[in-house]
């Protein structure tokens, strides 16, 4: 693939030569006619000079690959530039007078010394030009080539940042979980099997969602429900919980264990905390091309929590939302009569984005 | 040895419970299910051992422990808490992570006996008259980060900094939630004296005393500290002295 750009980048060097200094022939030949007087002899120095123009700036141009100017700061590339314009343009001066002369193209009364100067400058024009545009068109490309290296870049942060935000299973939680079921084997062995199978599909789960970026709202569903499940079992009366949805919203893809890290934050935030326990709620529904989820439970966030984003997964929550929806999702927290709200309203794309 | 297991899950208490059996010289007097729970069980039942866990409803483990009196020895159970494991090792407490190992209890448990068998005699031999804390009492302190079960005779002053007291042992100086009057009441007149307003000293730390402006005296603590007795305390503290 490098060999073919290089090819390509070789085909269209040639093709900005023989255009520029053909384009320059024609130009000048077509001034030249218009103003009369066609002579052979004359018409004949212009694709002469356009040649020993694409042969020179060739040479240029392999001394500015040699030497690397590309990668010197602009006032040394400047005075390089400054440089080798005049001595090109000299050269290229004295070769046409010389083949001019050669072929007697003009003879010894006509030439001026003027018209040396004047031929020098035009020549040095032409040249200075046309290292503007190889500069130019080196340029751009490299800004476009780092264009691009930042547009890479930022992809592979963005995916860092989404698998760092992506919760882990909290082994608070897990051992907990552990420990309840050790205590059912004796109580309770049926229970404690269930305990172990919704703890396995959790945990499969957790493995499972390190390889993607959205599920099916179902499938986090299912692991919000085992949780609980396993949550209640630990807790007994003192969680109360409710899970609602319809079936349509159980292909929007979402981003997995963000519910459950919200679920999880208000049973360690808010109701472990109250000696009487609570509820949490998990409620979710579309709405038009937006699925709405609110995650309510009891206990209480503080104001300054919320200002600082600190707990309940909030921060980081906004974050994934935002890096992955930008700014079609929307996330709020509210308190009120000793509940905790989360509201979160994202696209309902049913397939990947 | 009698204990209490405080742990807001029942399934928990249940589990100890259940792994206490082989250990006859661990009595479970009780249970309780917060914070609140336990101080009153503590109050009225007087265990030689708590089995605390730290993540409870209402107050956590640490903050039951600051509020009590004198504190019974403790072994802490916790699933995972980064913040409590760091404690915990940072204070060379006793602790056991959950699902329990039946055989770091053991470890635990024989610490603890060893370190409380010639406390049982001592208790044993006052538990007729008033109960005063003795040297031999224990008391938690948090100070930060730092946390700290204090003997009371490594304690060699206390010092009265309004609601709060200021312990001072070893290069350490936290204060605790008591005024310096209810410590007054409770501490062993044997072993402590309120020499002003201000201090209470305890006498096995005094190295010398001196005489001091206006018939107080100036009492100069092991390790350097100095405290003037006031005039009023003099002449009593003369008495017990001359004792």
């Amino acid at each position: 693939m490098f060999n073919n750009l290089l090819k390509n980048r070789n085909k269209i060097y040639w093709i900005c030569q023989i255009c520029g200094w053909g384009g320059f022939f024609i130009f000048n030949f077509l001034i030249y006619i218009g103003y009369g007087g066609f002579s052979w002899k004359r018409a004949i120095t212009f694709p002469y000079f356009a040649l020993v123009g694409i042969a020179s700036t060739h040479i240029l141009r392999s001394v500015i690959k040699k030497r690397r100017w590309i990668e010197k700061s602009p006032k040394e590339l400047f005075y390089r530039v400054l440089f080798s314009t005049l001595l090109i343009s000299f050269i290229l001066t004295m070769v046409v007078l010389a083949i001019n002369f050669g072929a007697s193209i003009f003879n010894m009364h006509e030439f001026k010394i003027a018209g040396v100067f004047v031929t020098m400058f035009n020549t040095g024009i032409l040249i200075f030009l046309w290292s503007i545009i190889y500069f130019l068109v080196h340029y751009f490309e490299n800004y476009k080539k780092s264009e691009i290296e930042r547009l890479v870049w930022e992809a592979a942060v963005k995916d860092f940042e989404l698998k760092t935000l992506k919760s882990q299973l909290n082994p608070h939680f897990m051992f907990n979980a552990l420990n309840s079921i050790r205590a059912l084997i004796e109580e309770n062995p049926s229970r404690a099997k269930t305990a172990i199978t919704q703890l396995s599909n959790i945990f499969r789960y957790s493995l499972k969602i390190e390889r993607t970026e959205t599920v099916p709202f179902e499938e986090e569903i299912k692991t919000v429900e085992d949780y609980l499940g396993l949550e209640q079992a630990r807790f007994e009366e003192r969680l109360k919980y409710r899970i609602e949805y319809l079936p349509d919203v159980r292909n929007i893809e979402i981003p997995p264990m963000m519910i459950q890290t919200l679920v999880e934050n208000g049973i360690k935030h808010g109701l472990s905390k109250l000696p009487e326990g609570g509820f949490v709620n998990v409620t979710a529904e579309r709405e038009n091309d937006f699925l709405k989820i609110e995650i309510e439970n009891s206990g209480s966030v503080s104001d300054d929590a919320v200002a600082q984003a600190k707990g309940y997964g909030i921060s980081n929550t906004k974050q994934r939302l935002h890096l992955l929806y930008g700014d079609q999702a929307k996330f709020s927290i509210t308190n009120f009569n000793s509940h905790v709200k989360v509201k979160i309203i994202l696209p309902a794309g049913d397939s990947k984005i | 040895m009698k204990a209490i297991i405080v742990d807001d899950e029942r399934l928990a208490r249940t589990e100890l419970r259940r792994l206490l059996v082989p250990f006859k010289e661990i009595e479970i007097i009780a249970e309780a299910v917060n914070a609140k729970d336990a101080a009153e069980k503590i109050a009225l039942l007087n265990p030689d051992l708590l089995f605390l866990d730290i993540q409870m409803p209402g107050k956590n483990g640490f903050e039951l422990l600051e509020d009590l009196e004198s504190a019974p020895e403790v072994i802490f159970t916790t699933a995972y808490d980064e913040y409590a494991l760091k404690a915990f090792e940072f204070n060379a407490l006793d602790y056991l992570l959950k699902p329990i190992e039946p055989h770091r209890l053991e470890e635990a448990i024989k610490r603890v006996t060893a370190k409380t068998i010639h406390l049982q005699h001592a208790e044993k031999f006052i538990s007729t008259e008033k109960r005063y804390l003795t040297a031999e009492d224990q008391v938690f302190v948090k100070d930060g980060d730092r946390c700290w079960f204090v003997k009371l005779a490594e304690i060699r002053l206390f010092e009265s900094e309004g609601n709060y007291a200021r312990l001072y042992f070893n290069d350490f100086k936290p204060l605790i939630l008591r005024t310096l009057n209810s410590l007054d009441e409770r501490l062993d007149p044997r072993t402590f004296f309120r020499v002003n307003r201000k201090h209470i000293v305890n006498l096995k730390w005094i190295d010398n005393i001196e005489p001091w402006l206006n018939g107080g005296l100036l009492v100069k603590l092991k390790g350097g500290q100095k405290v003037e007795v006031s005039r009023r305390q003099s002449v009593k503290f003369r008495d017990m002295l001359s004792l």
